[in-house]
């Protein structure tokens, strides 16, 4: 036994975790505020993953469920990519998800920007997670899109299920 | 007749300790008399002063508390009070801190109290800035008026040079608070810095921190 463990006996402590720094709950709080613009969480949540990364990780995935626009959560993802690929895809998953009911009840969007960015999210997602890349392309691909989006998704679909 | 020998004669005595103290009770009665002009009852006080020390205390603390009277003149009291007792002048102080409004106000005392002891012109700032994000966090007028958060914003600064501990504490209400996200976004920023400089002791004063 040394030194200190007889210290620590006799003082009858077991030493625990030290406290969390009031900063990362001070980041942490304005991550999660949905009054605040979304740049400024999202810097909120780079700072935290800077100071403990999964509290970092859980800032992101938090933001990225109220309720962003696309554009918002590709960008996430791209950051979370780097710090966990599953959380990542996860974010890319629900997204596309969320979007793609949207589709469903409203109708195929007539701006081709929000289509690429789906196309776009799609291609992310189908690098972090294959079969869920698949399973998006395959919705694509029955959408009533224009039949060149619509190819392009059966295309990516057999170029994924092509690779080893 | 000199005016001394005149006061001799009304005092009805010919000097001495209880002439001295005739001299005093009628300055007392002076101090004490809320109807006068404060300027004549702050003299009365500062003629006091010079005769007897603990009297002169008592009449400045009078004066420094006379809530009827000018702000001015209660903090030229708090001033003379604390030539005579720091301590006491400092309570005053802390005192008069706690029956003013807002934050803005109470800057002036703080920086008064600094000069003096910078641990009592931390403890009062700190408390000023806890009533301060109340006020804040039940205001919502407050809380989009900008030069009034900048000044919040200052008077953490000052506090973080004091007692960085205090400081983050108080930082970590304003972070809370609902007011512009640049706000609660450096409020948490400053936390972080003044945590990382707790961390490495021994280091020199840092400067005050910018929004």
């Amino acid at each position: 036994m040394t030194a200190d463990d007889s210290d620590a006996r006799l003082s009858g402590d077991d030493a625990g975790p030290p406290p969390r720094p009031r900063a990362v709950d001070a980041y942490l709080l304005i991550a999660q505020s949905d009054d605040i613009e979304i740049n400024t969480r999202l810097s909120a949540a780079q700072r935290l993953v800077a100071l403990d990364q999964q509290v970092g990780i859980g800032a992101y995935q938090l933001i990225a469920r109220s309720g962003n626009v696309l554009s918002v959560l590709v960008q996430i993802a791209n950051t979370l990519a780097s710090l966990d690929s599953k959380a990542a895809a996860e974010v890319l998953t629900e997204a596309l998800a969320t979007e793609l009911a949207l589709i469903k009840s409203s109708g195929v969007p007539d701006d081709v920007q929000r289509v690429s960015s789906l196309f776009g999210a799609a291609n992310r997602l189908s690098q972090l997670d294959l079969e869920a890349g698949i399973d998006v392309y395959y919705q694509l691909a029955t959408l009533p899109f224009a039949s060149n989006y619509r190819l392009a998704a059966a295309d990516n679909i057999a170029r994924l299920e092509s690779q080893p | 007749m000199t005016a001394d020998d005149s006061d001799a004669r009304l005092s009805g005595d010919d000097g001495g300790p209880a002439r001295e103290s005739r001299v005093a009770a009628a300055y007392l009665l002076i101090v004490n008399s809320a109807d006068l002009a404060i300027s004549i009852r702050f003299d009365a006080a500062t003629k006091l002063a010079a005769l007897d020390r603990e009297g002169g205390i008592r009449a400045f603390q009078t004066l420094a508390e006379a809530e009827k009277a000018a702000y001015d003149w209660r903090i030229k009291a708090i001033h003379a009070l604390t030539e005579l007792d720091a301590g006491l002048g400092i309570d005053a102080y802390r005192t008069i801190a706690r029956s003013l409004g807002f934050l803005p106000a109470k800057m002036p005392i703080v920086n008064a109290v600094a000069q003096l002891d910078r641990k009592a012109a931390a403890e009062i700032l700190a408390e000023a800035l806890a009533v301060n994000i109340g006020q804040l966090g039940s205001d919502p007028n407050l809380r989009g008026n900008r030069s009034y958060l900048d000044a919040t914003w200052g008077a953490a600064s000052r506090l973080a040079e004091w007692n960085p501990e205090a400081a983050i504490d108080v930082l970590y209400e304003f972070a809370a608070l609902p007011v512009a996200g640049e706000y609660r976004m450096a409020a948490a920023d400053q936390i972080a810095k003044l945590e990382a400089q707790a961390d490495q002791p021994d280091q020199p004063d840092q400067p005050r921190f910018t929004l």
